[in-house]
């Protein structure tokens, strides 16, 4: 990875400001609780029949921590960031409903105006597909700066230094001559590294990278995946991972929740739950995974498809895949229980999951 | 490839081009009915005079031979004499080109203003005030024709209420005044190098009507265009993170889905001001504007053999020119299209 350039530039001051920051509301008792929290958030689309496309979920990020949501694609993880972000068509297009808390104050309940400024600023994203997300016709060196320049009002001269630092920072080459390129003239892999960069502009306090390296090859993956821990590591933010890749959520992640059906089938520790789930859903994806164990073999596969949103089944939205079924899985939809200190499974038989897996 | 290589290859070009039109143009002409020589010296004049006639403008030689003679003045920059006017055809063009000029860049302007604020606003918000005036737009602009709404216009604003003037470019008084140096040929621009704000504000109220009876040929295209471009752009994941940046809404949907709605509506505008420059005959016609539309017209009418080719060879030249621009710009708007 590429270090962060000797001097100390105005970044780096910033950092040490950001970090004085955390240490003053660590003081006022304010780690504890989570920095952003997820509360009851449900998102149903118009459509006919509606569509409920995210179903009571709760879900925790604390100050630094970083959080995977996984699940297949379909199941919810997208919408709740975008939710998070207000990213999602407006009323009466979309309803949500629930809570979503960033340092106690509801976003939800929160002006339009005043949300915007938060985004970006406390709470940035990187997107999937960042050729898609960069504008075509904006230099990236504009795109970067522009957030200094809206959000600060710094002067054109200091938002393209800022600029430079967060170039050479998330390890461009050459960032003078790469400052005036647009979009479609980097790889993948860069392109990534620039949507990073116009989201760690302002060191926020939450990041949420939705699927930021699924575009990627293996190599290009593994650095960017580097590249978001350092920036970590350096800034104290938090990262909400947004991911269908369990490897990916292993390698970078404290907790994880399993999303299936627009409900968080099961959080914990990720070496817990990866070790030991206490869900049938994250025990078939685990499966399904090529392993030491597995090699020369057939991988497993989960039988079936993943319900679509419309039609979510009776009882617990997985039973119709599921291998441990009972009759109360058809008609009784589990709800989240503790499984050990810090677990939580929605599943009738977490426990036989749990020990017998 | 450099932006003046490219733009001198499109340039050079335009030589097969003018040859090509110059020939059609030049024998369409000639297989017309009606003898101008006729038409000139009058219907009391003797064959002896109308064939003296015939033999000074050259008429009496073969076609073919004619036609090359024709050329080889055009090279040398003579586009030979009207019979109308008994000018150089060169003269009457300069008198009577930026005339239109400035009618099409008013039309081309207003049609700007207001359509790509109102496709805008109607891209916002379906089914809302701003997507049904454009839609009212777009339909008036293909129902209604545009010598028809010209003369309406007339009707109401110049004889009922008298707010706008009927014809020309200024007043009379003013006109023969020759109140401001004639420096581009274009009124507004001149009567402002010149500081002369009372010729400024005459000569643009004499363009509103004419130029928004004009504008109604491009207005619609706009708007239509700015409506569908726009509504794409922003369904586009880089419009959701401009959102997610925190930039406030008026730079998300001006600059970042604007910039890039722009693009077709800008390629359409393009085409359509090589139209307005060519299809204003009818609004000058009936705006008494003194324009190449007009000219055009009249020399027709008169089988005005050279003046006719002149008109067709500077319009030829001015679309050219357009479109070359257009591409120039489509270039600096868009960074991914490269110059070939």
């Amino acid at each position: 990875m590429q270090p962060y350039p000797g001097s100390v530039g105005p970044h780096e001051r910033r950092i040490h400001a950001n970090r004085r920051n955390h240490r003053d509301r660590n003081r006022l008792g304010m780690s504890g609780s989570g920095l952003l929290e997820i509360r009851g958030l449900q998102v149903q689309f118009r459509a006919e029949p509606p569509a409920t496309a995210v179903r009571n979920v709760s879900l925790d990020l604390r100050r630094g921590e970083c959080v995977a949501v996984v699940g297949e694609s379909g199941s919810g993880k997208s919408v709740t960031a975008m939710a998070v972000m207000g990213l999602l068509p407006a009323a009466p297009r979309t309803q949500v409903s629930g809570a979503i808390r960033f340092e106690g104050t509801d976003l939800l309940a929160l002006d339009p105006a005043r949300r915007r400024t938060m985004c970006g600023t406390r709470i940035s994203m990187v997107f999937q597909d960042a050729l898609a997300a960069l504008n075509p016709v904006l230099t990236v060196g504009f795109q970067i700066a522009e957030m200094f320049r809206v959000h600060q009002g710094a002067s054109r001269r200091s938002a393209r230094r800022s600029a430079l630092d967060l170039l050479a920072r998330v390890g461009i080459p050459g960032p003078r001559e790469r400052y005036g390129h647009y979009p479609h003239q980097f790889s993948g892999g860069m392109r990534q590294r620039l949507m990073i960069a116009i989201a760690v502009a302002l060191e926020p306090d939450v990041l949420i990278a939705d699927e930021p390296t699924t575009a990627l090859d293996v190599t290009v993956q593994a650095q960017i995946l580097q590249l978001l821990a350092d920036l970590r590591s350096e800034s104290g933010m938090a990262l909400l991972l947004i991911t269908h890749d369990l490897a990916v959520a292993a390698e970078v992640a404290d907790r994880v929740a399993v999303m299936y059906a627009g409900r968080v089938v099961e959080t914990g520790p990720v070496g817990d739950v990866l070790a030991r789930p206490a869900h049938p859903y994250t025990d078939a994806l685990l499966r399904s995974l090529p392993g030491e164990a597995t090699a020369g073999g057939w991988l497993d596969t989960i039988p079936g498809m993943p319900p679509p949103i419309e039609q979510t089944p009776e009882g617990c939205a997985f039973h119709p895949r599921c291998g441990w079924t009972l009759e109360r899985c058809h008609s009784e939809r589990p709800e989240l229980e503790l499984v050990s200190i810090g677990r939580h499974s929605a599943c009738h038989v977490r426990e036989q999951v749990h020990h017998g897996g | 490839m450099s932006l003046s290589r490219y733009a001198g290859r499109r340039l050079l070009l335009l030589v097969p081009v003018l040859l090509t039109i110059s020939l059609v143009t030049f024998f369409l002409s000639r297989v017309l009915p009606g003898d101008p020589a006729r038409l000139i010296a009058g219907v009391n004049a003797s064959d002896e005079q109308v064939a003296r006639l015939r033999a000074e403008f050259g008429l009496d030689r073969p076609l073919f031979e004619q036609y090359v003679e024709y050329l080889s003045r055009v090279v040398r920059g003579d586009l030979g004499t009207s019979i109308v006017s008994r000018r150089s055809v060169s003269a009457d063009l300069a008198d009577f080109f930026p005339a239109t000029l400035e009618l099409a860049i008013a039309a081309m302007v207003l049609t700007a203003v207001v359509g790509i604020p109102l496709g805008v606003a109607a891209a916002l918000r379906r089914g809302g005030i701003a997507d049904n005036i454009s839609g009212v737009v777009s339909l008036a602009g293909v129902a209604l024709p545009v010598f028809w709404v010209a003369t309406v216009g007339l009707l109401i604003f110049y004889y009922k209420l008298g707010w706008l003037p009927g014809s020309g470019r200024l007043d009379r008084a003013m006109l023969m005044s020759n109140a401001v140096p004639s420096r581009t040929g274009l009124l507004v621009f001149d009567s402002l190098l010149a500081g002369n704000l009372r010729v400024f504000g005459n000569a643009l109220w004499h363009l509103v009507l004419p130029a928004s009876c004009l504008s109604l040929v491009t207005l619609p295209r706009v708007v239509r265009i700015t409506r569908s471009s726009m509504r794409e752009v922003l369904e586009q994941p880089y419009v959701a993170a401009a959102r997610a940046k925190g930039l406030p809404e008026r730079r998300v949907i001006g600059l970042h889905a604007l910039k890039n709605a722009l693009i077709p509506v800008l390629s359409i505008g393009g085409l359509s001001f090589g139209f307005l420059l060519g299809g204003s005959v009818l609004v000058e016609q009936v705006f008494g504007w003194p324009g190449i539309g007009k000219y055009a017209f009249d020399s027709i009418n008169y089988l005005d053999y050279n003046a006719v080719l002149g008109v067709t060879l500077l319009a030829t030249v001015v679309f050219i020119t357009v479109n070359l621009l257009v591409d120039v710009v489509y270039a600096r708007l868009d960074p991914r299209i490269r110059l070939r």
